[in-house]
């Protein structure tokens, strides 16, 4: 999640079609400057080059934010039902029963992806799911720690101090095209 | 006669598509082309409601955001339909994108 702030403005973006390393692209409407979301920066137009800067949020089952948040707010479209996405191959073995105009997603190729002092990982939940949690190691320099919720099919990771950091979950392939030299955990 | 022509002007233009210089790359690695791209308005500043009146099942995904000490929660469902929205928690302007 990024705050809509460069280059000492606010910005308003819309979503454009075009890929670039298998991520979507969004347009803001002040400059028409077109960004990579997962680069998290501008790549054509007047503010080529230009980073957005980074919001810590986590995506997660709506009961697993609600308890740890319970004076949440939730965003609400009075004109759609949306498109409900669900999780096939979850860690724990699940299959989706519902098929239909739901979208599936595998999770096995599902993982935590954070860039911490520029050095990026990336770690699949079915990894994390056999491993003692919380993972504590040194990323850029810094030490974090990962953890994982496998009902609420989440991960994140945390700075010593409890703070969120920046963090995605995203999939293997997707984020190895933006991120190549990605190390895993140890 | 006159406002008859202004309406149907104004409904030309805002019927037209709008498009930007961007890039489509086929696949990773692959030469990305300079095409024009079209552009599709999202909601900007959109509703929200405390969760006691959120019609949520429980394992529906959200991204969930702490910002300016409020918790704020993106439906997936929501964000897929227009990939990103533009919105504000407290006074940080915000774009969850999916």
């Amino acid at each position: 999640m990024y705050a809509r702030r460069a280059a000492e403005r606010e910005l308003t973006f819309d979503f454009a079609d075009g890929l670039l390393d298998n991520n979507l692209l969004i347009v803001d409407r002040e400059t028409g400057s077109v960004w990579s979301q997962l680069h998290g920066k501008a790549v054509i137009g007047q503010l080529e080059g230009t980073p957005l800067e980074i919001v810590p949020s986590v995506q997660t089952t709506w009961k697993f934010w609600r308890e740890r948040h319970p004076d949440t707010r939730v965003m609400v479209l009075p004109d759609a039902e949306g498109r409900p996405y669900f999780y096939r191959n979850r860690p724990t073995a699940t299959p989706s029963s519902e098929v239909g105009r739901q979208t599936e997603h595998d999770a096995t190729a599902l993982g935590l992806g954070i860039v911490v002092g520029g050095e990026a990982l990336w770690v699949s939940l079915r990894d994390l799911e056999n491993r003692e949690l919380p993972v504590e190691m040194t990323l850029g320099g810094q030490r974090i720690r990962i953890f994982f919720n496998k009902e609420a099919l989440t991960a994140w990771a945390e700075d010593l101090e409890g703070r969120l950091l920046p963090g995605v979950l995203a999939y293997r392939e997707g984020w190895f095209d933006v991120f190549p030299d990605s190390r895993g955990v140890p | 006669m006159k406002v008859v022509a202004f309406l149907f002007l104004f409904g030309w233009v805002a019927g037209q598509e709008r498009t930007v210089r961007g890039v489509m790359q086929p696949r990773p690695g692959a030469p990305a082309e300079d095409v024009e791209v079209k552009v599709h308005a999202v909601p900007v500043d959109p509703p929200s409601v405390p969760a006691s009146e959120a019609k949520l099942p429980d394992d529906d995904l959200v991204l969930g955001v702490f910002v300016d000490g409020k918790a704020m929660a993106y439906p997936v469902r929501y964000l897929a339909v227009s990939e990103v929205v533009d919105d504000r928690v407290g006074t940080t302007p915000l774009a969850p994108t999916w």
